[in-house]
């Protein structure tokens, strides 16, 4: 009997070339930016507002994540140019949907890219494990949702940068306390940056557009 | 369900450990779950039951060890283990602790029968 040793994780491979896509995009100016939350929290409508207030200064593009249909995509490019990733019944994206969905978007004649976001496939937990070669990773927790969902996903908070509480406009129907969930995820992710944002009422939008220049600045060194 | 994911991952990782090392067959993987690495062992197993038959796994045991999430604080060195995800350090409260073990799925080893040479592995 003769043992091979590794002493790696699974994921090593998927890791590698995650990185090599975000020093790629790095190099080439393009802040990468990856969504995740559960189906409904609001991702594609907080994107198409992100979107409007971005792109008469910045070239975007949108990568969206979805099990079957084309409906987000469709939504998002109203806005800024967005290629659907059907997963076929996958649960999450990995690195090589993404590259094919960049080469997609280089169609559409804005390349290189000021930001690229990456819808993921609506769900806290697959997502959480994969690297997608993004340089932030934000995770968006609806009011209608519940406050415990931080200690209930702890990769999906740990591995985040950022949470949006999304759809702040319902807060005074709903039990939601943005304060105890804040306190419950600063738990996991000790440095988590927080943003209250409605899409509906636009409330919240321009900081959180501010953040994401701001990042852009810090990450990929361009203004 | 990305446990699937993860065994087909595995299962290519393998194939290649093995066509490296001039080896043909499996006996047992040996594989690590951390509490951070947010996989469910049963559903990693039957993964394994459904996508391992038909490559050199096929009939392989899978030896899973639940290993402990810990951390060490940036601020005072202290190493720890995280209960319940609490990541502050319990000596001195910082926030700034750094996972050193247990957020990952790891192959630690594999173990081969039917060695195709003799001479050790390229």
């Amino acid at each position: 009997m003769t043992r091979i040793a590794v002493h790696e994780p699974i994921l090593q491979e998927p890791a590698r070339r995650a990185e090599a896509l975000r020093r790629r995009m790095t190099e080439q100016g393009t802040l990468v930016v990856n969504l995740l939350s559960s189906p409904g929290a609001g991702k594609t409508t907080l994107l198409r507002e992100t979107a409007l207030r971005l792109s008469s200064e910045y070239r975007l593009g949108a990568l969206v994540g979805d099990i079957a249909t084309d409906r987000d995509a469709a939504r998002l490019r109203t806005a800024m140019p967005a290629v659907q990733l059907t997963t076929g019944g996958a649960c999450h994206l990995e690195v090589p949907l993404v590259e094919a969905g960049l080469e997609q978007l280089k169609g559409a004649g804005t390349e290189p890219l000021d930001f690229l976001f990456i819808e993921n496939v609506g769900n806290l937990v697959c997502p959480a494990s994969f690297d997608l070669g993004e340089h932030l990773r934000v995770v968006l927790l609806s009011v209608t949702e519940g406050d415990d969902k931080p200690q209930k996903y702890p990769k999906a908070f740990r591995t985040a940068e950022a949470c949006v509480i999304s759809k702040t406009d319902l807060l005074p129907y709903l039990p939601f306390s943005p304060d105890s969930a804040r306190a419950d995820a600063r738990v996991i992710r000790p440095d988590l940056a927080f943003f209250e944002v409605s899409s509906q009422s636009g409330e919240g939008v321009e900081a959180w557009c501010g953040f994401l220049v701001g990042l852009r600045r810090a990450r990929v060194g361009r203004p | 369900m990305h446990e699937t994911a993860l065994i087909a991952h595995l299962l290519r990782r393998v194939e290649r450990e093995l066509a490296a090392a001039g080896a043909s067959r499996v006996t047992a993987l040996r594989l690590k779950v951390g509490a951070l690495a947010g996989v469910e062992p049963a559903l990693l197993e039957s993964a394994y039951r459904d996508l391992s038959p038909g490559t050199p796994a096929e009939g392989a045991r899978l030896d899973l060890e639940l290993v402990p999430l810990l951390a060490s604080c940036e601020d005072c060195g202290r190493g720890f283990e995280v209960e319940r995800f609490r990541f502050h350090c319990p000596a001195c409260g910082s926030g700034r602790t750094r996972i050193v073990a247990g957020e990952h799925v790891i192959l630690e080893e594999i173990v081969v029968a039917g060695w195709q040479s003799l001479g050790a592995p390229s």
